[in-house]
């Protein structure tokens, strides 16, 4: 008796989806909260605009981690790869030599990023995390904005003559990163665990950035 | 209390399923408990195995399923292994991957990275002019010693106990992996102390880190290997020679100073230095 009447709701709630459609996009909106933009008859500058926008205001976020939900909300994997991009194509040893040139290949640095950033949220996860898979990935991601603004501190450094000194102002830079970043993915992802298990969960963060900050303190311009 | 129901349910990932499927299926499991009391061990890691299928993310969250004072517990159980044996007295027939995972996982980059520092301060004491390079690589290779180290000896010797040892008193292999995972912890504080470059401080504390973690591994897994009658010493001897070179190669690869090697690497400096200079060249001409 119980399940057919429900099926009915159910069907008179679809009718009633079906008689909002037909009201212009506003109450749409409003009411199924979808984004009140449509991107079929939008100019492609403002869709690329509003993606970049986005990317933007993640990265202001994780500089000044002030809102814990800010980066939650909507997951992109769009600033992750810029950084990623950027950190591989500095990071990458020459190609030329295969012997004691040191620094990892390309696809090392990619490899390094993503898996791990995806051990790390699988790690999360199962542990228990409340949180979803890409959001983590996605927070990860964001938050090596410290590290790669470290690495560009380092890079320009490099271009000088080397000397005790400049590897100390390198050396604390890349420290200052690496704790910012801990601190800003602290800060997003610490919520999602449970209460005995925090620590776990941090652990793999800090060392996924330990090893990111290990990677940009050894490079030695190429 | 319908199997099936229980089944389904795991793999749906929310904590608060995981935790009444525990306290559902212990109320389950009692009797069986009561009947195989001669082993617990071996009865409560069949249990985790029972419950959900190797492919679903439940099965590993059992895996997963300690809390951080566990962890610190095993950790100091596995470096100081004096009183109590390490998996009777602290893993109680509850193993978890996390520990041998992550302590896999930072042992990697500790002998990586410190192999690394110690390597420039050999360099640096060869020669002062020499331009050292950062050797990503060794990630790759210590990742691969020790990850395999890590799962195929245990994998090995699960196999001899499945073999020789009478089916109560043999260790399931969950609980071998836990062991040798935790048995690599005290490497991580030697091979940051590896770094410090004098002969004899090294191959003391290999010695010492050795002897510690051989005798988690020897202690946890004794009441097993003591059921072989003839080939017992056998087995164990196998055991600590693997871990000792295990260990010794560490140290011998990544941390110790050669003679030879550190004249080969000096030979390299002119071929870095004109690749740096070609590299500039093209920089500036485009």
């Amino acid at each position: 008796m119980n399940e057919t009447t429900d099926a009915r709701v159910e069907i008179y709630d679809d009718y009633g989806v079906e008689g909002e459609m037909s009201i212009p996009n506003q109450g749409r909106s409003q009411t199924l909260g979808e984004p009140d933009f449509n991107t079929l008859d939008e100019p492609i500058r403002d869709t690329v605009l509003r993606d970049l926008k986005a990317v933007g205001t993640k990265f202001y976020h994780v500089l000044i981690p002030r809102e814990k939900k800010s980066l939650l909300k909507e997951w992109d994997l769009w600033g992750p790869l810029l950084l990623c991009t950027f950190m591989a194509m500095i990071l990458q040893g020459s190609a030329e030599r295969d012997s004691n040139d040191g620094g990892p290949e390309f696809a090392e640095v990619f490899v390094i990023v993503w898996i791990g950033s995806m051990i790390v949220t699988l790690n999360s996860k199962l542990l228990g995390g409340n949180i979803s898979f890409f959001q983590s990935v996605c927070v990860l991601g964001y938050c090596l904005l410290p590290t790669a603004m470290a690495l560009i501190v380092c890079r320009v450094m490099l271009l000088y003559p080397q000397t005790n000194l400049l590897f100390i102002i390198r050396f604390l830079f890349t420290i200052v990163g690496f704790v910012w970043a801990t601190y800003a993915s602290t800060a997003f992802l610490g919520d999602s665990q449970p209460v005995g298990r925090k620590g776990l969960a941090m652990y793999p963060i800090i060392l996924f950035y330990f090893v990111v900050s290990w990677l940009i303190i050894s490079h030695t311009a190429s | 209390m319908d199997p099936q129901l229980e089944f389904h349910n795991a793999p749906s990932g929310s904590m608060q399923n995981a935790a009444l499927l525990d306290i559902d299926s212990d109320s389950d499991m009692d009797p069986g408990k009561t009947k195989l009391t001669d082993n617990p061990l071996e009865d409560s890691t069949d249990q985790s195995t029972k419950k959900t299928s190797f492919w679903s993310l439940g099965f590993f969250q059992n895996l997963f399923d300690v809390d951080t004072d566990q962890v610190y517990d095993r950790l100091y159980g596995a470096l100081v292994p004096f009183p109590k044996s390490f998996l009777q007295h602290h893993v109680n027939g509850k193993p978890d991957l996390y520990g041998p995972f992550w302590i896999c996982t930072t042992l990697v980059f500790s002998i990586a990275i410190s192999g690394n520092l110690a390597n420039y301060l050999q360099a640096g004491a060869a020669n002062e002019n020499y331009h050292w390079k950062y050797d990503f690589h060794a990630v790759t290779l210590s990742a691969t010693a020790i990850y395999s180290y890590a799962w195929i000896v245990p994998l090995g010797l699960w196999a001899v106990f499945k073999w020789m040892v009478p089916e109560e008193h043999r260790l399931s292999f969950l609980e071998l992996l836990c062991v040798y995972g935790y048995s690599l912890t005290i490497y991580i504080p030697v091979s940051v102390l590896w770094v410090i470059q004098l002969s004899w401080l090294q191959w003391l504390l290999a010695l010492v880190g050795t002897g510690l973690s051989a005798t988690v591994l020897v202690t946890s897994v004794w009441p097993a290997i003591s059921q072989m009658e003839a080939r017992r010493y056998l087995v164990l001897g196998i055991i600590i020679v693997l871990h000792t070179v295990l260990a010794a190669g560490f140290m011998l690869y990544f941390f110790h100073a050669y003679p030879v090697l550190n004249k080969k690497n000096v030979s390299l400096v002119p071929e870095v230095t004109t690749i740096r200079n070609v590299m500039t060249n093209n920089a500036t001409h485009s």
